[in-house]
């Protein structure tokens, strides 16, 4: 199903092209230059590999994806700190020292990249790269990591963030704290406003964002109820509705499971493009729970 | 990161920024330096080409052969693919970039195309090792080729819209002559 976006582009683009044939008409440009075309990339059969660098709180982390065309991509993924490594690749990244060779590349480019410094990636079998990094970074704040570009896959990637994404550590309240038999306990899930929880990672340039939204939440009681809702519940004093009346006490000394499941539907996209489905997940949390007999003292007149 | 260490660092690169600028005044050259250099087919436009000064390892006569000798692979490449004459391809290139070269020509000869290389460097000698006789050439070219009629050489398409590449090109002094032995391109 096309989008309304791509619609409204189209809209665009038809009128625009029909402007441009005119126009190629009226000056007599060559009928080809009104087609269509990409142009020519010189030396189209170059081997190729994707640079990139993702910035964290540890440093820097540049990602090269090599591909089957890339020098020495025969080697495998590896990774290394800053200056030597392991693996396939053997991979260093220095401070490019501005010669004056290399005089007017830097001041055309410098100003493109405010607070940054160019540095130069190679790899001993050949790779040679060039990235700008926070004038923050030493040698000692950069690894990096080797993939093969043509090996990463999204979707293992996005299932792989799934089970990191970072959901909230979530608490059951309960009211009464110490519940009473044949009295209503009102629950509600404390820490959690049941907004989407996004996560994303980025692997040889390809950045991949996980979302969950919850869509519906089970409530085990410990004593073989259960409930399902779709709402949070109300932290006391406001009534909650999620409320379950326990007919027997827990134990002497002990206490009901009383466990909130959630259910996440799931979904991912690739640098930003459309979301695509995930297996939908669930989270359980559980909360001890004493449930009392309350007892009635008869006194005779 | 530790913040006196991250101090120290912005401190050192600060100074070495501002000795850079101290440098680059120095060698400032009234302006006569083009900001680009543009490799056409098949009659390549007047170029101004920067002209490396010297470093503590090498002579400003070898990196000039380097710069040289890089814009005139350019230059036979583009007459190359444009004529579809492969004769030159030596003189300039080597290895895997000559069978690589071929490769391109041969291709666009089976399809009856050619290709007119509009091409504005933004190039620099990234290394230079006259003793080993290596070089290392990074170019972010802005590319605004076509392709041809092989036989008419009337446009086919349009020319590329000024696409930014990202190429490196490693030469090798092949008989006391600059080559270009292989090269990689950043992305694409």
């Amino acid at each position: 199903m096309e989008s309304p976006r791509w619609h409204s582009t189209r809209r665009l683009i038809a009128p625009a092209v029909a402007l441009l044939l005119i126009a190629a008409t009226i000056v007599g440009l060559p009928p080809e230059l009104a087609r269509a075309d990409d142009g020519y990339d010189p030396n189209p059969d170059l081997p190729h590999a994707d640079i990139s660098v993702e910035s964290h709180g540890d440093g820097v982390t540049i990602y090269i994806a090599v591909s089957d065309s890339s020098p020495g991509s025969s080697g495998d993924s590896s990774s290394s700190d800053g200056v030597g490594g392991s693996g396939g690749w053997s991979c260093s990244a220095d401070v490019m020292n501005i010669g004056v060779g290399m005089r007017e590349w830097f001041e055309r480019e410098a100003p493109l990249h405010p607070g940054q410094a160019p540095w130069i990636v190679r790899c001993d079998n050949g790779f040679f790269g060039v990235v700008w990094l926070s004038t923050d970074v030493g040698p000692a704040d950069i690894q990096i990591v080797v993939v093969r570009g043509d090996a990463v896959d999204p979707a293992a990637m996005a299932a792989a963030l799934l089970d990191h994404v970072p959901v909230p550590d979530i608490t059951i309240g309960v009211n009464p704290a110490t519940g009473l038999v044949a009295v209503p306990s009102w629950f509600w899930i404390e820490g959690y406003d049941g907004s989407p929880i996004v996560a994303s990672d980025t692997l040889g340039g390809v950045t991949v964002e996980v979302e969950i939204t919850p869509t519906g939440y089970r409530w085990y009681f410990g004593d073989g109820a259960a409930l399902e809702t779709t709402s949070l519940g109300q932290p006391y004093p406001q009534p909650s509705d999620i409320r379950h009346t326990y007919e027997q006490s827990s134990s002497v000394g002990g206490s009901f499971a009383a466990t909130v499941e959630i259910a996440f539907s799931a979904r991912y996209r690739v640098d930003g493009g459309a979301w695509q489905p995930l297996d939908p997940i669930t989270r359980s949390f559980t909360a001890a729970y004493p449930v009392q007999q309350l007892q009635s003292i008869l006194t005779g007149q | 990161m530790q913040k006196g260490a991250v101090l120290t660092r912005r401190f050192a690169l600060l100074a070495t920024v501002a000795v850079m600028g101290l440098m680059l005044a120095a060698c400032g050259d009234g302006g006569n330096e083009g900001d680009s250099v543009r490799t056409e087919s098949p009659t390549p436009a007047a170029t101004r080409t920067a002209v490396p000064e010297a470093s503590p390892t090498s002579t400003p006569s070898i990196e000039q052969e380097v710069s040289e000798a890089y814009l005139r692979y350019w230059e036979v490449y583009a007459d190359a693919v444009f004529n579809l004459d492969e004769s030159k391809l030596p003189e300039v290139m080597t290895g895997p970039q000559l069978d690589r070269t071929r490769r391109e020509i041969d291709g666009l000869r089976q399809r009856g195309r050619a290709a007119k290389i509009v091409v504005e460097h933004n190039s620099f000698i990234a290394e230079l090792d006259p003793v080993a006789g290596t070089a290392t050439m990074h170019d972010e070219y802005t590319n605004r080729s076509y392709e041809v009629d092989a036989e008419t050489k009337q446009i086919v398409g349009q020319a590329a819209p000024g696409t930014v590449l990202t190429d490196t090109y490693f030469l090798v002094k092949e008989d006391g002559t600059w080559k270009v032995r292989d090269g990689i391109r950043q992305g694409g």
